[in-house]
């Protein structure tokens, strides 16, 4: 069955764009249509229920927070685009293997779509199939009211029969789920917020980090490793007789403090090389280094500074 | 094989109720179900229960396949769901305490009030797994019938198995339909 050859079978007009089973209406005369291919994955859409202004009101709690700049928080965001995005479903019946016979029903998701340069893995999607009003899929009208992105793999495929039991029904669907992706643009680059447009809350939003929060913190570093390097010039002798009175702890500690110091260096360093934003959504928020490589050259130095350390403890003691 | 179909009933010509990817939908206004993707839509008569225990509350419809087996002097009753649960297992849901109830209202024609997520075979293929032929083989009588159920808060009550489900997991959804009501 060629699905670019369904008509309404009161008008006869064409239905373009259905692509399985799906609950219509003829555009030529609004007949209200179902449509049933076997086999073939249901199509729905989600209705955004929330409008530009909400969403962009919803990164707004999350770029207004203290530790972001103030002059990001009073710029203005960029107009609002709606994403929809491919997620996969299946809702099966299964009759596990063994005796008596029990029939399961489970019901799994996935995203399907991939948006470049959008987090949609930390979106909630059981929460937002669960929340959104569906509605027939109609590409067109979809593709009228913002980016479409389809699905790279099919449900099909997402969702390989399971290997133990028997499969009575299968229900495969792709659900565009849809999303507002709300930018500020700064001279570094962009930031953006990705809202649920169903239920407009905030799944995720980056924001710069302000550099006076970085001020203070460099102030207390410089004057921790000042402290911690001069000790052993005011009051060595101190030390020395405290960590051999000790024993063996006083040795590991002794062997110890140099290490640490090292750490505390490298610490340091991360902090004031490299710039920071946060990244969260509305209920938690993290501090991320910008170009930060997965090891640097002070990390290498507190690595090796520890495996000296341990190779003298073991030698020793 | 019809692929494309109106959907309304062939009786009154009301709006039905539909669930995509189901062949078998139900009509809101007479009692009678659908499967309008046969050459000659077939049809099936819906029913509730003469007299239903409905508590306080926003109320919704759950479907199910009544199946009737007599057997000698007396009869067996079987509940299958013809909705569908997220997480739902055969041996404790609300189809079977029903059937372990042997709950066996008396029937009127009626609407069904909701959409179904399987038809009258995938609920025999659903029967035969639970409950495996007998030696006789004598085939049973299959009757679409509607509960009442209430919504409290997230979950849906079912008066007289007194079994809760979750309504976000139930498909088709019938919080519109409660709403509705």
């Amino acid at each position: 069955m060629s699905v670019s050859s369904l008509t309404c079978p009161r008008c006869g007009g064409r239905l373009p764009g259905v692509r399985g089973s799906a609950l219509v209406a003829c555009d030529a005369c609004g007949s209200p249509l179902a449509v049933h291919l076997p086999g073939a994955a249901v199509c729905e859409s989600i209705r955004p229920a929330r409008g530009a202004e909400e969403a962009v009101a919803a990164a707004g709690t999350f770029w207004n927070r203290k530790d972001v700049p103030p002059g990001f928080a009073r710029q203005a965001a960029e107009a609002p685009v709606l994403v929809f995005t491919a997620v996969a479903e299946v809702h099966r019946t299964r009759v596990a293997a063994g005796t008596p016979a029990v029939v399961h029903e489970s019901h799994e998701i996935a995203l399907a779509g991939v948006v470049p340069g959008i987090p949609l893995e930390k979106a909630d999607l059981p929460s937002a199939l669960e929340a959104g009003t569906r509605i027939p899929f109609d590409p067109a009208a979809l593709q009228r009211s913002g980016l479409v992105f389809d699905p790279v793999k099919g449900p099909e495929a997402l969702f390989p029969a399971p290997a133990s039991g028997v499969s009575l029904e299968e229900r495969l669907s792709v659900v565009y789920v849809p999303f507002w992706l709300v930018r500020k643009r700064t001279r570094r680059g962009f930031y953006d917020a990705l809202v649920d447009a169903g239920t407009g809350r905030l799944l995720h939003a980056r924001a710069p980090v302000a550099r006076t929060r970085r001020v203070f913190e460099s102030a207390v570093l410089i004057h921790l490793l000042a402290a911690a390097l001069a000790l052993p010039f005011r009051g060595w002798e101190a030390i020395a007789g405290t960590l051999a009175h000790l024993d063996e702890i006083g040795v590991i500690v002794f062997f110890l403090i140099p290490a640490a110091l090292v750490a505390l260096a490298a610490w340091s360093w991360n902090r004031l090389r490299f710039r920071y934003e946060v990244e969260g959504d509305a209920s938690h928020a993290t501090f991320r280094p910008i170009n930060k490589p997965d090891k640097t050259l002070p990390e290498r130095a507190v690595e090796r500074t520890m495996k000296v350390t341990l190779w003298i403890l073991a030698k020793i003691l | 094989m019809t692929y494309v179909a109106l959907r309304l009933c062939r009786t009154c010509g009301a709006a039905v109720d539909a669930w995509a990817g189901v062949a078998w939908v139900t009509c809101r206004e007479c009692p009678a179900a659908w499967d309008l993707f046969t050459a000659s839509p077939s049809k099936l008569v819906t029913y509730r229960p003469a007299r239903e225990i409905v508590p306080k509350g926003p109320v919704a419809r759950l479907p199910f396949f009544l199946f009737v087996k007599r057997n000698g002097a007396g009869e067996s009753v079987v509940w299958i769901p013809a909705y569908r649960a997220t997480g739902a297992r055969s041996d404790s849901d609300v189809a079977s305490i029903l059937t372990r109830k042997g709950h066996r209202p008396a029937l009127v024609e009626a609407p069904l009030g909701c959409a179904l997520a399987r038809g009258p075979r995938e609920a025999l293929a659903l029967f035969d797994a639970i409950h495996p032929a007998d030696e006789d083989g004598a085939p049973a009588e299959q009757t679409l019938v509607s509960l009442p159920v209430v919504l409290t808060g997230g979950s849906l009550h079912e008066p007289v198995s007194d079994a809760w489900i979750a309504d976000a997991g139930v498909r088709p959804p019938v919080l519109t339909r409660a709403a509705r009501s």
